[in-house]
């Protein structure tokens, strides 16, 4: 994976397809329950935030061309600092991809597959993972693009197509809970924008060393953008989404869409592109787990980890006895996850990376 | 070895394919259209010895066949349950039917007027909580039993009651007289803190009206509800005309027609109507009046001195449907005339019926409340500020601009 190049397009189409499976996948339900009518706003501010932080990474990792986290870690650390960041993120994709994968498949059997056992569904998505990653990145990253414009034209057709639903009164009170709910408690919503994480490994993936810059921005305010629209529109489609636990936000939304007497349920395509989406989303995130377990213990062929890794996350996805665990684990556990492996630990080992390079003076690393 | 690897690799996506194909595409839990017993309608009524009685109209299989006699009514399967839930009484009946129910084309849920002043917030949170329930299925109060509204539900212009159904509620948008009330916007109005739900109201069994000795005017010929309708010939006993108000989850009062027009005119739902005003340019006649949606209603709602004001502005079109010789004079300085004769009386009006809505029901149906919020900093303030309990205490102003274009064919 290492020799395998992205163009600046692919690159872009990996971090939008994290977001818009995130937004499929109800976190935007998360960000509203902990920020009420507020969301909308808090979105906005953490979008600035996010801004920011990602031009701060992106000065960090100025000194350390076409290298990944792990490179920066082994620099800093040794290859100790540099497993203990590979099994770090490892698990960290492992584990709320087998989250996130039994989610959807819980969400898929509650609205259409309800005769069928949770394993077959879930089986059914490892089968595609474990198929589609034995092609590789590059593979994956180009069917990405090919999904991806699908993809957004039906979650805009969505927030479009209930446009006459639509009452924006639904974002009133503007500071929701209140301003420190709003500012302070609410930057934990931070999580949402956990796509950030495949930037730190994007250096040596790129076809060019310094689009890299571009890529990041670019992704960061389309990842921005498109939160702020799906919030901005659950939040005016239903009043109720403030306090009550529902299933996919965004497919009760497509439940309301009718044109006329003629065109209406038009929900069962819907779920069939997301379910496309879902399955390039997870593909993606496998494929960086594999990425990181091949560079912290130098293996040449992925297959045996490949199926290793599916056997692992086919088994994890299938713990948890409910939906209630799920959303646990997905708002209290995977939110403290992200801000302190994204927001912190990653950060940190940057700064000290850079701290260290500048005590030596040496010159700009580079990836071998 | 090459060779055997390669076989086996395709051998095992072959099994793979062929295992996905028949679990994920029906043939592992087979449940064809022929397997389900469609239910059009649902009735919920308080049951004599058991907590609900449940009431379904099926379609009857193959209803919709070509070889059935055209203009005759479909037959439709009428069952009832006595049952403690929603949920239980589905799953009796589907002990007594021999295929499985399904709600994906209900169209009308009936609630009789007993259990809707009883509170009906568990029934519609179960009914929400289904998958198989869409969010434009109708919610109906009816006056009488939901039983025998269903039973007497029987189209004469369709064949399909299904479409029967589906096409009632439409009538809103050329009368004005119900109101287009479905699960989704109950449900909505029921979880939000700031409005209240209302349904459409119907009756089941055409009421004996008590003969009035004096003639009704023209302009109290539409405040009527469900069951007062002035048909002299008609076949089918139930009817939807007027409004459920609810206050929360409790029917707490009802809206005639005409109040309906005016409730649809401030909550932006409005079509077109027709009302008559007194004409004033002749004794003992009336005028007429096509009214049209024109722009979005306005309602500008503030604290004043602590207490909720709220200011609607009203913009509408008409065109005189009456005309006679007289019409020859409707000169712009009388057409300006009628304009504000017409606005003075929507405005009065309005202004009855909100204060009605405010101080007699207490209950927000329009959506003051969401127009009041913006003036609240956080949810906190407005949760303290209790919202439900204040809305009685709301003063009300309204303003209508109606532009009369013209009469239709004859004009002046």
């Amino acid at each position: 994976m290492n020799n395998v190049k992205l163009s600046n397009l692919e690159a872009i189409g990996l971090v939008l397809i994290i977001i818009i499976n995130h937004i499929i996948l109800n976190f935007s339900k998360s960000i509203i329950s902990n920020t009420g009518s507020a969301s909308a706003l808090n979105i906005l501010f953490l979008g600035i935030i996010l801004l920011l932080f990602v031009q701060f990474l992106l000065f960090l990792f100025k000194h350390f061309s076409g290298l990944d986290i792990l490179d920066v870690s082994e620099f800093l650390g040794g290859k100790t600092l540099k497993i203990i960041t590979g099994i770090l993120f490892m698990s960290y994709f492992i584990v709320f991809t087998s989250v996130l994968l039994r989610s959807f498949s819980e969400n898929l059997k509650i609205i259409y597959l309800d005769k069928l056992p949770i394993i077959v569904i879930v089986l059914f998505f490892i089968f595609s993972i474990t198929f589609a990653n034995k092609l590789g990145i590059k593979t994956i990253a180009k069917v990405n693009l090919l999904i991806l414009p699908v993809l957004i034209f039906c979650i805009i057709f969505v927030l479009l197509a209930n446009s006459n639903n639509y009452d924006f009164h639904g974002l009133f009170p503007l500071l929701g809970s209140g301003v420190k709910q709003t500012f302070i408690i609410g930057l934990s919503n931070m999580f949402a924008f956990s796509s950030i994480s495949i930037l730190y490994f994007f250096p040596p993936m790129l076809e060019d060393d310094k689009s890299f810059r571009k890529i990041a921005r670019i992704s960061t305010i389309l990842s921005v953008v498109l939160f702020f629209f799906s919030i901005v529109s659950f939040l005016a489609l239903f009043p109720f989404i403030r306090n009550s636990e529902e299933i996919m936000a965004l497919y009760l939304a497509t439940r309301y869409i009718e044109f006329g007497r003629f065109f209406q349920r038009l929900d069962a395509i819907f779920l069939l592109v997301w379910t496309v989406g879902v399955i390039s989303y997870l593909c993606i995130a496998v494929s960086l787990a594999i990425n990181v377990f091949k560079k912290i213990s130098n293996i040449s062929d992925h297959n045996g980890i490949l199926y290793c890794f599916s056997g692992i996350i086919y088994l994890i996805s299938l713990i948890s006895t409910n939906l209630a665990q799920l959303n646990y684990i997905e708002i209290n556990i995977f939110k403290y996850v992200v801000l302190i492996l994204l927001f912190g630990y990653c950060p940190l080992v940057l700064i000290f990376a850079n701290i260290k390079k500048r005590l030596r003076g040496g010159k700009n690393e580079k990836s071998t | 070895m090459k060779k055997v690897r390669k076989f086996l690799l395709y051998f095992l996506v072959f099994c793979i394919i062929s295992i996905l194909i028949f679990s994920l595409s029906g043939c592992y839990s087979v449940q064809s259209i022929d397997d389900l017993a469609y239910v059009v309608a649902l009735g919920i009524d308080i049951g004599s010895t058991n907590n609900l009685e449940i009431t379904i109209q099926l379609t009857f299989p193959n209803s919709s066949d070509s070889s059935s006699t055209s203009g005759e009514a479909a037959p439709t399967i009428i069952n009832s349950v006595e049952c403690s839930s929603i949920n239980s009484g589905i799953s009796l009946l589907n002990s007594y039917i021999s295929k499985e129910i399904n709600l994906s084309h209900c169209k009308v849920i009936i609630f009789s007027e007993a259990i809707a002043n009883r509170g009906i917030g568990q029934e519609i949170f179960t009914l929400s909580n289904q998958v198989q329930i869409r969010p434009d299925c109708n919610i109906i109060v009816s006056k009488s039993s939901a039983k025998e509204y269903i039973t007497n539900s029987k189209p004469e212009l369709e064949n399909l009651v299904a479409k029967y159904y589906e096409l009632t509620p439409y009538s809103n948008e050329y009368t004005g007289h119900i109101v287009n009330a479905t699960i989704s916007s109950f449900f909505n109005s029921l979880s939000a803190n700031y409005s209240d739900p209302v349904a459409i109201l119907g009756n089941g069994n055409k009421l004996n009206l008590p003969s009035s000795s004096q003639n009704t005017g023209p302009e109290d010929e539409f405040n009527i509800v469900a069951g007062q309708n002035p048909l002299t010939s008609f076949n089918r006993k139930s009817e939807n005309l007027g409004v459920a108000v609810f206050k929360q989850d409790k029917l707490v009062g009802e809206l005639t027609a005409f109040e309906s027009v005016l409730h649809s005119i401030l909550t932006n739902q409005f079509e077109s109507t027709v009302i008559s005003i007194d004409n004033p340019y002749k004794e003992n006649s009336s005028i007429d009046i096509a009214l049209y949606y024109h722009k979005d209603t306005k309602i500008d709602a503030k604290l004043v001195n602590g207490a909720p004001y709220a200011k609607s502005t009203v913009y509408l079109n008409a065109r005189l449907l009456s005309v006679d010789k007289s019409s020859e004079s409707l000169t712009p300085n009388k057409i300006k005339e009628l304009e504000g004769l017409l606005n003075s009386y929507l405005e009065q009006a309005m202004l009855d019926y909100q204060y009605k809505t405010a101080k007699i029901y207490e209950a927000d149906i329009d959506g003051v409340g969401k127009n009041l919020i913006k003036n609240f900093k956080n949810e906190k303030e407005w949760s303290n500020y209790n919202w439900s309990a204040n809305y009685k205490n709301t003063f009300f102003d309204v303003q209508v601009k109606t532009n009369i274009k013209s009469s239709f064919l004859l004009s002046s």
